[in-house]
């Protein structure tokens, strides 16, 4: 079973990735971050909140646990909580991997 | 290789669960200690342990149906920060496998809050650390004191020897505002003294109930019309040994910093009790400490700024407002005197500093409760 894939994969697409203050596992998504928006050249932007710095942000997209990546655009949003350094099955989950490729969720 | 959850839950791989009924799986579940959350693949809830509920700080029933995300799959255990109105932050291991849930794919995770060993871990950091620093302020502070006193005396002897003859009248001037920043030298080698646990306290038995009352009336006057002081006292409040002036000197500390916290506006309170629950690492506190605890409604500090706030000259204060040394001195007047401080803070809700202070050698529990007056007359004498 696989997340529904993006027609247009080139298109920029914008998550969010929720983190609270500079915790290993916080620096860990930063990382994780830049690696994902380099192996999609341009296609993805990931902007940083911070929730300690912007608990109000944090608040109205019920944002329970960090780290979190979101995209909010889908509705309910798609979410990834916890450790997003495995690549592979993040950018599948959101979308951005081809068919017969990724992590396979059946 | 360990038994992945969708194992366990196939029928036929279940031949270790004979005998155990579906109602006595259901209730170890419920009553595991850490908790259980099933999500499916688009991230809502739809099951979530007691436990699990406590960790999130919603009513089980609440949980389901909260498009929390979904837990990432790895094959180790990773640890996120879960995120609670009106608490503070838990840091929760977790880790996810996958399962099968009325006949579709989903996601287990197994959720342990870890928040109290890893507080305790860092407490012991903490106090490793300003161990260090302490013996390091300790030596300089030494030499720093001697060269002072050199500095001192030298300019004293200059002043007699020119007399009210200076050829020059600004070198009078100048030796006197040299004296003056000599004596500022002093008093900053002072408050590292206290940090570093060094300073002579002359500790006594004192009613502390009177101590903030009295003080609390100099801190209204101080304070500002924007900020009310709000006095809990515990009338059966037994007599604490330390030094008077130096635990003033502490809570007028903790009030400033609770002022700033408050940017001049909110409610500072201070609260004392005869009962203190026990503390990490402290057991039965209340047999041997009371508790102070002021409290203030302001911004709050993050993880990473408590970490740091005992640390001599660390400030958050802009404008030159703070030298960075008002907690330090309470922290090393509390060590020094046997006692112990816990500091609680939420970003946005406020800070609590809990001072336990400790009790004359002497058990007063055992004597006949004696109403505040005469306990204060008694001490006077």
């Amino acid at each position: 079973m696989s997340s529904s894939h993006r027609s247009d994969p080139g298109a920029n697409a914008l998550l969010r990735l929720y983190i609270a203050g500079d915790t290993p596992s916080a620096r860990r998504a930063l990382e994780s971050r830049l690696r994902i928006m380099k192996e999609w050249a341009g296609g993805i932007e990931i902007h940083i909140v911070d929730i300690l710095a912007h608990p109000e942000a944090a608040e109205s997209a019920g944002i329970l646990a960090t780290p979190t990546l979101s995209d909010e655009r889908a509705t309910p949003p798609r979410r990834l909580i916890g450790d997003i350094s495995n690549t592979a099955q993040v950018l599948d989950y959101f979308g951005f991997r081809g068919k017969d490729s990724g992590y396979d969720h059946s | 290789m360990t038994r992945s959850a969708a194992e366990i839950l196939d029928p036929s791989a279940n031949a270790f669960l004979t005998g155990i009924s579906q109602l006595n799986f259901r209730r170890l579940i419920e009553t595991l200690a850490d908790g259980i959350l099933v999500v499916d693949l688009s991230g809502t809830v739809l099951y979530a342990n007691p436990a699990a509920a406590m960790i999130f700080g919603y009513p089980a029933a609440d949980l389901v149906h909260i498009p929390l995300g979904r837990p990432v799959i790895s094959g180790e255990t990773t640890e996120i920060t879960v995120h609670r109105r009106r608490r503070s932050p838990a840091d929760v291991e977790i880790r996810t496998v996958e399962v099968s849930w009325d006949g579709k794919p989903a996601l287990l995770a197994s959720l342990r809050d870890v928040s109290a060993q890893r507080a305790q871990e860092e407490r012991r950091r903490q106090s490793q650390k300003l161990e260090a620093i302490g013996r390091l302020a300790a030596g300089i502070v030494h030499d720093i004191n001697n060269l002072l006193a050199v500095f001192e005396s030298g300019l004293r002897l200059l002043q007699k020897q020119l007399g009210g003859e200076a050829p020059n009248p600004n070198s009078a001037m100048l030796i006197e505002e040299l004296i003056s920043r000599t004596r500022n030298g002093g008093a900053l080698t002072q408050q590292l003294l206290a940090f570093s646990r060094g300073q002579s306290l002359y500790p006594e038995t004192i009613d502390l109930n009177a101590r903030i009352e009295a003080l609390s009336m100099l801190l209204e006057r101080t304070l500002g019309s924007g900020t009310q002081v709000r006095c809990d006292l515990d009338p059966a409040l037994d007599a604490v040994l330390v030094d008077a002036n130096q635990l003033d000197v502490a809570i007028l500390n903790l009030a400033v910093n609770a002022k700033d916290a408050m940017d001049g506006k909110g409610t500072l309170s201070i609260e004392t009790s005869n009962s203190p629950a026990d503390i990490e690492d402290v057991p039965a506190a209340a047999a041997r400490f009371v508790r102070v605890t002021v409290s203030d409604t302001g911004c709050g500090m993050s993880k990473e700024v408590l970490s740091q706030v005992f640390e001599p000259f660390f400030t958050t204060k802009g404008d030159g407002r703070g030298t960075g040394l008002g907690l330090s001195q309470v922290y090393g007047f509390i060590k020094q005197s046997g006692g112990h401080i816990r500091i609680e803070s939420v970003v946005g809700a406020g800070t609590s500093v809990h001072l336990f202070l400790p009790r004359p050698p002497r058990a007063t529990n055992d004597e006949p409760r004696s109403s505040g007056k005469i306990r204060r007359k008694r001490m006077d004498e």
